[in-house]
């Protein structure tokens, strides 16, 4: 089964001046989440633009995505996107361009298990639905859009938006369709505002024209389900990610304990990350000893 | 995917205080930021 990954810098100076970066706990779930994948799903690539690819290529990480890193979204995104209110826009760009059934796949998101049986038997699959709240998923007054714009006015907006974090798309007029609404939307927003536009795009828009199309939506579980700890199959970074930020102890807890999940897990790692400035503050002797150990 | 904190992620952890998983429980009370789920398995 084929994923992808993707990552369009340009959010990123929307909010930041100088150099790219990833956090190191972004960096490293990034690499979970793509070795993962390869172990128990199939082939992965990375989608993003020329920084992107430079800056994978600088770290030297690029071997962790088999199916290469494709740098279309340098071109392909379109101009006039504002990747303040649009900074996922670039997993739509990258969706759009994908042949075949594929997996969409958040770097953050990391799977434990085969899918494959399970994923084929249905023509679109997402982790979880939404529930529709006010604050975050507005009736269409709410919008700001160009005069010239008009949503179709077919569309179902009591149907319950994805959580696209995973998604799975087997059917390629639905996915052409629903890119082609998605950015539609994007470039006919009037407003910057980078929550309720954004997972209207990503989210709302994937389940209206599904049920637009009467095709069903399989959801691997909700979030009830998904929090509890009994559930083994998935791993959501999510909203953590925050919490890693302003913690810094924390964070170099959780980063050791991705490193050295990673290195169990695939000691052929090792060398790679011992090469990478930014991750290799978390490997220590111990662990290469336990690494070297296991493959004595 | 490079989130910003801007999908509805604070809100979910906010409902989660009353649901803690063994990761959470590790954060003794602190768990306004926990909006993760599976953390435990990594």
């Amino acid at each position: 089964m084929n994923a992808f990954h993707s990552n369009w810098t340009k959010p990123f100076f929307a909010r930041h001046s100088g150099e790219y970066y990833i956090e190191d706990f972004e960096l490293l779930t990034t690499i979970l989440s793509a070795l993962k994948w390869q172990q128990f799903n199939g082939d992965i690539k990375m989608v993003t633009d020329l920084i992107g690819y430079e800056y994978y290529q600088r770290l030297g990480i690029a071997s962790v995505w088999n199916a290469g890193i494709d740098y279309s979204l340098e071109k392909t995104v379109d101009v006039d996107i504002d990747p303040y209110t649009f900074w996922a826009a670039g997993k739509l760009y990258a969706l759009r361009q994908q042949q075949g059934p594929c997996v969409m796949l958040d770097t953050d998101f990391i799977i434990w298990e085969s899918l494959t049986e399970e994923l084929i038997k249905h023509e679109l699959t997402v982790i979880h639905r939404e529930d529709i709240t006010e604050e975050v998923y507005p009736g269409l007054d709410k919008f700001i859009l160009n005069d010239t714009y008009e949503i179709n006015q077919s569309f179902d907006w009591g149907v319950l938006p994805c959580n696209t974090a995973f998604t799975f798309i087997n059917n390629e007029q639905f996915k052409e369709e629903y890119t082609r609404c998605a950015i539609e939307f994007m470039q006919n927003t009037k407003a910057r505002d980078p929550l309720i536009y954004m997972v209207f795009a990503e989210q709302r828009l994937i389940s209206m024209c599904a049920s637009k199309n009467n095709i069903d939506i399989f959801s691997f579980s909700d979030v009830n389900m998904l929090f509890h700890s009994s559930q083994k199959t998935f791993t959501h970074i999510w909203g953590h990610k925050s919490y890693l930020q302003s913690h810094p102890e924390e964070r170099e807890r959780f980063c050791k304990r991705c490193m050295l999940r990673i290195l169990r897990d695939f000691p052929f790692m090792l060398d790679t990350l011992l090469g990478v400035n930014e991750l290799n503050k978390y490997i220590d002797s111990e662990m290469i000893h336990e690494i070297e150990l296991s493959q004595a | 995917m490079i989130s910003f904190g801007f999908k509805p992620e604070l809100k979910y952890s906010l409902r989660r205080k009353t649901d803690m998983s063994y990761w959470e429980l590790e954060y003794d009370g602190e768990q306004s930021g926990v909006g993760g789920y599976g953390l435990e398995l990594i």
